[in-house]
């Protein structure tokens, strides 16, 4: 056995992992090389001197706690106790798709619709025609509503003077009826007076034999 | 009742409080190895407990891809020696910038030969054995001083007691490899510690 040879055996003799066999052989090439003994000894040693520093305490002492579970979790635990996670993965997988297809649905300007027994399903990359029809409609809408109170308007202004006319043409007869009466009655007045005064001449006349005057 | 039941135990409720129990029974026996495997290695005390809680990190969120559940041991070693590597490889790209700032001032002089400040302590006190936490931290110093390659090997033969099988498993090199790197790692420390004239007899004495 040769110095460099016997380097690795040395390691498994000071370790104690060495085979009977190759302890034999070790101990004799030791024996018969001085250099390798010494050698020998002084790594020993130097193994010894390693020894001096002992182990310390960390002080550490640490503790794993489990992460509390969220309610979800607990949830779908509680419901497939043990499928959980099939049915996790399904139920992802799942809820990815349908908001995937929401998604792209909302990008395609989809209607779905429920009429009279029929689902109708329509799809368009462009803005719904039936958009700008409705624009068109409130606008016409608009301007049929502003015709109408136009014409309202126009109505009650009309009615407005119409009832005043009336008022005032009722007013007008009935201050002409009141002049009517009142003229009657300063005219039969004057009829009376006229009589009174034609009786009282004549009563004078006969009183002064004279012939009645008419 | 073995690692291997402990890891069983765990995987078949890790929820449950029976599974957690286990894990952290787990955790309390190999808390302590790790951390002096971890603060031999890297030799910072505050660095070495943070590495220690990502290690058992890891092993919480991996052990379920641990095949050969008797592997354990290197496994774990395996988890902390590449955590270490990775700290180790990150501060040195960190620290490469500052360094050839401090090179070109020659304040590194100093720091590349920490066995001058040692051996003016021990001219100061030529009457005063070598403490055993003098002593550690000699020893703390020489470890840093020898390739990391051969460091790891050694701390997990001397201070952690594994085969030279388990250590060419968790470091995944050949069993001769690791005993190469063994041999030419004690002979550097050997060296470093004759260099600081570390008297071997004088400690042997005071052990």
């Amino acid at each position: 056995m040769t110095c460099d040879e016997s380097k690795i055996l040395l390691m498994d003799f000071l370790y104690n992992e060495i085979e009977p066999e190759s302890e034999k052989l070790v101990r004799a090439h030791l024996q018969s090389c001085s250099a390798c003994r010494s050698e020998y000894e002084s790594l020993s040693r130097t193994s010894l001197t390693l020894k001096a520093w002992e182990n310390e305490d960390p002080r550490l002492h640490l503790v794993f706690v489990p992460e509390s579970k969220s309610w979800l979790a607990a949830l779908k635990e509680k419901l497939f106790p043990n499928r959980a996670p099939a049915w996790g993965k399904l139920a992802g997988l799942s809820a990815g798709i349908a908001i995937g297809v929401l998604f792209i649905s909302a990008l395609l300007n989809t209607e779905i619709s429920f009429n009279n027994g029929n689902f109708v399903y329509r799809t368009s990359l462009l803005p719904r025609p039936s958009a700008s029809v409705d624009s068109q409609l409130v606008v016409q809408m608009q301007q049929q509503l502003d015709e109408k109170y136009q014409q309202l308007l126009l109505a009650s202004q009309q009615q407005q003077r119409d009832e005043f006319n009336r008022t005032l043409a009722k007013f007008a007869s009935d201050i002409d009826r009141q002049r009517q009466s009142d003229l009657m009655l300063v005219g039969r007045g004057l009829d009376e007076f006229q009589q009174r005064n034609d009786e009282l001449l004549n009563q004078f006349l006969q009183s002064v034999k004279l012939p009645p005057q008419r | 009742m073995t690692d291997g039941d402990l890891i069983h135990k765990f995987l078949s409720g890790p929820n449950t409080p029976e599974g957690v129990a286990a894990f952290n029974t787990l955790v309390w026996r190999w808390e302590k190895p790790m951390y002096n495997f971890i603060l031999r290695y890297f030799g910072k005390r505050d660095e070495a407990r943070d590495l220690t809680q990502q290690v058992f990190i890891k092993v919480y969120r991996n052990l379920t891809h641990l095949k050969n559940r008797e592997k354990f041991s290197s496994w774990i070693y395996q988890i902390a020696a590449n955590l270490c590597r990775d700290l180790i490889k990150q501060n040195r790209r960190r620290q490469s910038f500052s360094l050839e700032n401090l090179q070109e001032s020659g304040a590194l002089d100093e720091a590349a030969h920490p066995g001058l400040t040692l051996q003016s302590e021990a001219a100061l006190h030529p009457d005063k054995v070598v403490s055993r936490n003098e002593l550690r931290d000699i020893l703390e110093k020489a470890l840093q001083e020898i390739p990391e390659e051969q460091r790891v090997v050694i701390i997990m033969k001397e201070y952690q007691g594994l085969k030279f099988a388990e250590i060419a498993e968790a470091l995944g090199v050949s069993v001769n490899t690791i005993k190469s790197r063994m041999y030419y790692g004690l002979s550097a420390l050997k060296k470093i510690l004759t260099q600081w004239q570390i008297d071997e007899e004088v400690m042997l004495y005071d052990m």
